[in-house]
């Protein structure tokens, strides 16, 4: 049970991202690193989205790329939170939700679509616009959206990123009950050391496109508390 | 028909057609211009905006040898067996795709580029095959561009001049659209009936300007 992934992707003359890692196929793995490390960019070679000639990776057992071979994103199983949510602006939020619901064979008014826009309180929400939204609620509808489908893998980039104090301490509570609640694994991308520590469980390291260190929380706790006090 | 109500028919049903077959085949065209990273892709571009600085008689100047007897598509008309097409309603579709290429194109591209990859990212991740995420997603977004394209389309074609006076003359029920029968009715001194033309001309321009703003502005409007 677990998630191989190897790529080697070179973007500019200055950075390439070259990672070979293998992380648990359960709970939150935090990416973690300074802006510019390839975060985002090893979150986009997951979802496909990042075109990694020779790439490999396999999840719980299931090759998604490997041997020249890649899946495109939209048959990949996963759900993908994007930094600036990307929200369809001509769709309503019910419409936005109902979007991958009705790709993936699923309906879009059952008892899992309560369940999830219950969990994180987008039901008010359903008949707004997206540019109507504040930024903590535009937040919780994309990871909703990215939910809904029934993926086997999240991928969130740094969800918090750009809110306000206010939004994340009214985002980061439906982030511990996804946390608490889903059963599938989730890459959570993030360069802020206490989210990390309160949502993690698994932290992988990044500098400048390579992987320093891969490991559970506790054994890396320490580092990323220095850091936090580095950066108060 | 009167010749004056023939000319504003041929008029319409050659801005019409322009407009829709520019609409089909200039939409992946404007969207490989958007989204392709090929460094030919300025050549391309230059030569779709060519109609936008070339005077209308050098455009069909060329239009007319091309379509001639003796030019490429002349030749590829006697090979079917069929008479060329200068001097035809089919003559002058063809020269109006040319000569308001850009005016479709352009705006288009500008939508799409606005739209950027991201929304089409999501899309993907949730599932949305490239067709399907193309019209589900771009296609929606850039509904201004749309609009915009097929208003300066038809416009544009409305007001055609001098391309239609180099390959389509000026025949009744053909090729003798609004603008060529002003001109020969300020060349008959009949000023009255090219006042009419020329008023309603203006006039529909416009009302078709004034409906893209308006139209524009609503659809900002409604997804503020």
């Amino acid at each position: 049970m677990s998630i191989e992934a190897k790529f080697h992707l070179r973007r500019s003359e200055r950075f390439t991202l070259d990672v070979d890692v293998t992380v648990p196929h359960s709970g939150v793995t935090a990416i973690f690193g300074p802006s510019g490390s390839g975060k985002t960019t090893l979150l986009r070679a997951l979802a496909g989205l990042e075109h990694c000639p020779g790439g490999y990776l396999r999840v719980n057992g299931e090759t998604w790329q490997g041997n020249g071979r890649a899946l495109p994103p939209h048959r990949r199983p996963l759900g993908f939170v994007f930094q600036d949510t990307c929200l369809f602006e001509h769709l309503s939020v019910r419409g936005n939700l109902a979007y991958g619901c009705k790709r993936a064979g699923r309906p879009a008014d059952g008892a899992e679509f309560d369940r999830v826009t219950e969990l994180l309180g987008v039901r008010p929400l359903l008949a707004r616009r997206p540019a109507g939204l504040s930024g903590g609620e535009a937040r919780r509808v994309a990871i909703a959206r990215a939910l809904l489908p029934g993926p086997r893998l999240l991928l969130m980039d740094e969800p918090l990123s750009g809110l306000d104090l206010e939004s994340r301490r009214e985002i980061l509570p439906f982030l511990e009950r996804l946390h608490r609640r889903l059963e599938i694994p989730v890459f959570y991308v993030s360069h802020q050391p206490r989210e990390v520590m309160r949502l993690a469980d698994h932290l992988v390291l990044m500098a400048r496109g390579r992987i320093e260190a891969c490991a559970p929380l506790d054994e890396l706790r320490g580092y990323l508390e220095r850091i936090d006090g580095e950066f108060i | 028909m009167n010749p004056e109500l023939t000319a504003l028919w041929i008029t319409l049903k050659l801005a019409g057609i322009t407009t829709l077959v520019l609409l089909v085949l200039g939409t992946p065209l404007a969207w490989w211009l958007a989204h392709s990273p090929a460094r030919w892709k300025v050549l391309v571009e230059a030569v779709v905006a060519l109609p936008l600085v070339l005077p209308p008689t050098v455009l069909g100047f060329y239009l007319l040898v091309a379509l001639g007897p003796r030019g490429p598509l002349g030749e590829l008309m006697a090979l079917l067996g069929r008479p060329p097409l200068t001097f035809t309603f089919t003559g002058l579709v063809l020269g109006s795709l040319v000569y308001s290429l850009p005016f479709v194109v352009q705006p288009l591209t500008g939508a799409f580029t606005a739209v950027g990859r991201r929304p089409l990212e999501a899309a993907a991740t949730l599932g949305a095959s490239p067709l399907d995420r193309f019209f589900t997603v771009a296609v929606p977004l850039a509904r201004p561009g749309f609009l915009t394209a097929a208003v300066l389309g038809f416009a544009h074609t409305v007001g055609e001049f001098g391309v239609v006076l180099m390959i389509g003359g000026s025949i009744p029920g053909e090729t003798r659209v609004l603008s060529i029968a002003i001109y020969d009715n300020v060349e008959m001194l009949q000023y009255g009936k090219a006042h009419w033309m020329a008023g309603g001309l203006l006039l529909l321009s416009f009302i078709m300007l004034l409906a893209v703003y308006g139209l524009n502005r609503r659809f900002v409007l409604v997804r503020p």
